[in-house]
């Protein structure tokens, strides 16, 4: 995305009037730092920005060529400075701000860049980049309603956005919205047996807890040699699934040894190892997995579970009010804060949850005697739905 | 009283094993050397050519997969002519709603022949049943000094009444306890403290040919045994004693029937040690029940306070079999449930009796992949502290085709104890930890006197095993044979706590436990490097204490309470 940028930036830089012999000097090197920059020399296209520059410090074109390449470097932190800097001289340029914004993206400021865009939207609500970029922060903030409505916008305008296409059905997975998902794997991947779309097939396979299918067609993507993000902690919940535990333990520390990040791989690991017994490791991994995105019921309910194996009551009961409150129908987390209210001596409290805990699982009951196909399969995990 | 203590205890074994090289190895010799090292952990499985035991379980498996089908049944050691040898009693499956049998089917009665041979005495013996039936819970519930015989059902429950003679008269309908519906396992116990046994009967769910649902694969036109989930559930019972042969239905007043059921195995065991014993009663796919005996007739359902209500994640687990004992020796009754396969099954630490932690990461790393149903706390190795044997298989027989690595018959699996936790011996145990079965119910009892506890396992839908225990590990051991004079008849409340040498270890009676079956009565008391006991005290549940002195191993005992040991 950062390439495609240049053009933008080029435009904006003739746009900007020269008025004297130093603004001669600017474009000239300017000028010189995009022929390097479309020549592959980044650093001495980096130098001729960084002259331009020293020359107007407050040039707009100048601050965002420099930016830009050095987003290019992936010098996130100086790129940010340099378009705040083409911000304040430009105020009102949304391309500025829709830079500042994808450079907030990739230093993880999802909250930030969403901020830029949105200043962005309101005045190109058909900026298809934008509204692409906007939806992505948003599913990174867990604001996955929001985020996957402007992903729906992007793909009706674009439908032949792919890059859209599979992060929409990641959210629709994420979302269990399952049914959306297959359906865009069947308009875009069906026949598709690229690694990328593999593994978004076996992560619809996956949603649909047709683990032993998921397992085969993410082996198939992994046999494809590309080492895909993500590839190795979706087999590794597809593992675990079925029930063949140390297998997806293997592939939850390979996903880590390279994206060491993976949200997955972070928090079901640290369950499995809590199964065994070694609550500092896993405490470990799932504050990992808490710290990557502190919002998600999910890893809040986990890492729960070990501080309560290790007598921390307050905190699993503080992470525990949380997730009630978010996912009032998730049962097991009332259990565990039941218990957590006992350990603590909130009797009252404790009677509440008790309560509480009676009138979902006779609900609970109610569905399954509607339910069909209930089959005697042990239960491994139940996860909060986001 | 509280006179464990782990610090005394000998080592396993297996510890001995490797300490008795060590020891004898360098030129230090050691208190190890010189002594017999213990033999293997052994159980000789007894063919049917052997034992005399042909009878084989029909669990009427259908194309429609009615679930009655998968869940049964139990067994019993017993000693149903007071001769002093253990007898077997086997359930079986009969006429029902769903299910027309081609030939006549029947409960099975062994008598002992004292040879390590069984006689088939069933007929003679009027003990058929004729119910599709589930579990038996033996007692002498009416204190006329002989074991009767209770049989839980999918149909009516059944009562028989031992004569004395041999033969025994159905009397559940006289007694008042003749409940229809689907009930599995019974617990002989007393609740209220009147010196009676009373009956707690574990209710599953509401069940008939009517409410039979589909469960399984349309397109594969496979049909599965649907899980609990898809039924309702019912009560459990609990019947007071009368004291003339009849009981009263006190489940409501007693407040044991005002949590919906989906119950298998039930344990009664006094947790708290306030004297009133409490029940734990594993459910199917809702929360386990632990009642507190409030002392006043009623009890509270506490077990999401205890903390065995649920998995540490907060599920429900499919609870199958339970049973209770101080394993760790620090005088509080710890419990156990088997699970099906991947809940992993759970071994509950007694806090004091104010909370329950799931204790042992052997265990549960161990049975991962096992669904248990019939177990036992046992000190096979007679070293004084309570083993754990458990009896495996899954409900679902074509599971294989679901999860690659779960079938539907099991091994067996053995722990030992080692002190605070439990270690795999299974391997090495014999031929029958090494092959599968679709077990169910399980009993312990020292069928051939030997003083070592042996096993009986009954297999759904397939012959039993009788599993004698050759374990060699060169430990002492005493045998009580408990007579109540003024205690319930069957002493459950009872503590017997003994002294052997360096040994001091206490027991709790409890009573139930397992999976729809009844053991042996009589208490083995391990005695470990010891041959004989210093002092054993049994502390009756009236409040009478017993003091025995200097009590010769290699024997049983009849012991009469409020007299010691009979001459």
């Amino acid at each position: 995305m950062v390439g495609r940028t240049v053009t933008l930036i080029l435009i904006l830089a003739a746009s900007s009037p020269p008025a004297d012999l130093l603004a001669q000097d600017v474009d000239e090197a300017l000028a010189r730092g995009s022929r390097l920059e479309r020549s592959g020399d980044l650093q001495g296209a980096v130098q001729a920005f960084e002259q331009a520059v020293r020359i107007a410090p407050s040039r707009m074109d100048a601050l965002s060529s420099l930016s830009l390449a050095y987003l290019r470097q992936g010098r996130v932190a100086d790129a940010i400075a340099g378009l705040r800097k083409a911000r304040t001289a430009d105020p009102e340029h949304p391309g500025i701000a829709y830079f500042l914004g994808l450079a907030f993206f990739q230093s993880g400021q999802y909250g930030s860049a969403s901020r830029e865009l949105e200043w962005v939207l309101e005045r190109q609500p058909s900026n298809q980049q934008a509204l692409h970029l906007h939806g992505l922060c948003l599913l990174k903030l867990n604001r996955l309603a929001p985020g996957i409505a402007k992903l729906e916008s992007v793909l009706r305008s674009d439908p032949a956005n792919r890059q859209a296409a599979f992060t929409l059905c990641s959210a629709y997975i994420k979302t269990g919205q399952v049914a959306q998902a297959a359906a865009l794997v069947d308009r875009y991947l069906k026949d598709d047996e690229g690694p990328e779309a593999l593994l978004i097939k076996g992560s619809v396979q996956l949603a649909r807890r047709q683990y032993r299918e998921a397992v085969t067609t993410l082996e198939r993507a992994r046999a494809s040699g590309r080492g895909l993000p993500t590839l190795h902690s979706q087999i590794g919940v597809a593992l675990m699934y079925e029930g063949r535990r140390d297998s997806a333990e293997e592939e939850f520390r390979a996903e880590l040894a390279t994206n060491p990040d993976d949200y997955n791989a972070n928090a079901f690991l640290g369950w499995l190892v809590q199964q065994d017994g070694d609550s500092e490791s896993a405490l470990e991994l799932l504050r990992s997995a808490y710290s990557l995105n502190e919002d998600d019921t999910g890893v809040q309910y986990l890492l729960a579970q070990v501080q309560s194996s290790r007598g921390q009551w307050a905190e699993a009961e503080a992470l525990l009010e949380q997730v009630v409150e978010a996912q009032p129908a998730f049962t097991p987390a009332h259990v565990m804060l039941a218990r957590a209210y006992a350990k603590l001596k909130r009797t009252d409290k404790f009677r509440r949850q008790q309560g509480i805990i009676a009138e979902l699982n006779a609900r609970q009951q109610e569905r399954d005697l509607q339910g069909v196909n209930q089959l005697y399969e042990g239960q491994i995990l139940a996860m909060p739905r986001q | 009283m509280r006179i464990a203590d782990m610090t005394q205890r000998p080592p396993s074994p297996i510890a001995v094993a490797g300490l008795s090289a060590l020891a004898c190895a360098g030129p230090v010799v050691g208190p190890l050397c010189g002594q017999a090292p213990p033999g293997p952990i052994r159980f000789e499985p007894i063919p049917p050519g052997a034992s005399g035991i042909h009878w084989v379980h029909t669990n009427g498996m259908s194309d429609e997969r009615h679930l009655p089908e998968t869940v049964g049944a139990g067994c019993a050691f017993l000693d149903f002519d007071g001769d002093g040898w253990m007898d077997i009693y086997l359930v079986n499956s009969g006429p029902s709603d769903f299910f027309s049998p081609e030939e006549s089917l029947s409960n099975a009665l062994y008598r002992n022949n004292r040879d390590g041979t069984f006689t088939d005495v069933t007929e003679a013996a009027g003990v058929e049943g004729g119910q599709f039936g589930m579990g038996v819970a033996a007692a002498d519930y009416d204190g006329d000094g002989d074991t009767d015989l209770f049989v839980t059902s999918y149909g009516r429950n059944l009562l028989f009444r031992n004569n004395g003679d041999g033969t025994f008269e159905e009397r559940a309908e006289e007694a008042g306890l003749a409940s229809n519906g689907w009930y599995t396992d019974g617990v002989w116990f007393d609740y209220d403290g009147d010196q009676l046994l009373d009956l707690f009967v574990s209710g599953f769910v509401s069940y008939s040919l009517s409410e039979s649902r589909y469960c399984g694969n349309n397109e594969a036109g496979r049909r599965h045994y649907c899980i609990p989930r898809s039924f309702r559930p019912t009560k459990c019972l609990l019947f007071r004693n009368n004291g003339d042969g009849t009981f009263r239905d006190a489940s409501d007043e007693s407040r044991i029937s005002s949590v919906g059921s989906k119950s298998f195995g039930a344990v009664a065991t006094d947790f708290n040690r306030d004297g009133a014993p409490d029940l734990f009663v594993a459910n199917d796919t809702i929360q386990n029940f632990l009642f507190v005996n409030q002392g006043d007739g009623t009890f509270s359902e506490e077990g999401l306070l205890l903390g065995v209500a649920y998995s540490d994640s907060g599920l429900p687990r499919s609870g199958m079999g339970v049973d209770a004992a101080d394993y760790d020796g620090d005088g509080w009754q710890d419990l156990f449930v088997a699970n099906i396969d991947q809940e992993m099954f759970s071994l509950y630490r007694n806090l004091e009796g104010l909370d329950f932690r799931d204790a042992s990461v052997e265990v549960r790393r161990e049975t991962r992949l096992f669904s248990g149903w019939g177990l036992k706390f046992f000190d096979f190795d007679s070293d004084g502290d309570p083993d754990l044997i458990l009896a495996n298989g899954h409900p679902d027989d074509m599971i294989g085709l679901l999860k690659p690595l779960v079938t539907y018959r099991q091994r067996l699996l053995l722990f030992e104890n080692t002190g605070n936790d439990f270690r795999n011996v299974s391997k090495g145990a014999g031929s029958a930890f090494e092959a599968d079965y679709s077990s169910r119910g399980l009993a312990v009892g020292d069928y051939d006197n030997d003083g070592d506890g042996d096993v009986l396992v009954s297999n759904n839908g397939e012959p039993p095993i009788l599993l004698r225990n050759d374990t060699q590990a060169g430990h002492g051991w005493v045998g009580l044979n408990l007579v109540p004079t003024d205690s319930n008849p069957g002493a459950t409340g009872a503590t017997v706590s003994w002294r052997a040498g360096d040994m001091e270890r206490s027991r709790y009676r409890a009573s139930g436990g397992s999976y729809l079956s009844s053991h042996d009565p009589r208490e083995l008391l391990g005695l470990g490097e010891a041959d004989r006991a210093e002092t054993i005290e049994v502390r009756w549940p009236s409040g009478t204490v017993d003091v025995l002195e200097d009590v010769a191993g290699g024997a049983y005992h009849k012991v009469i309470e409020g007299h010691g040991i009979e001459e």
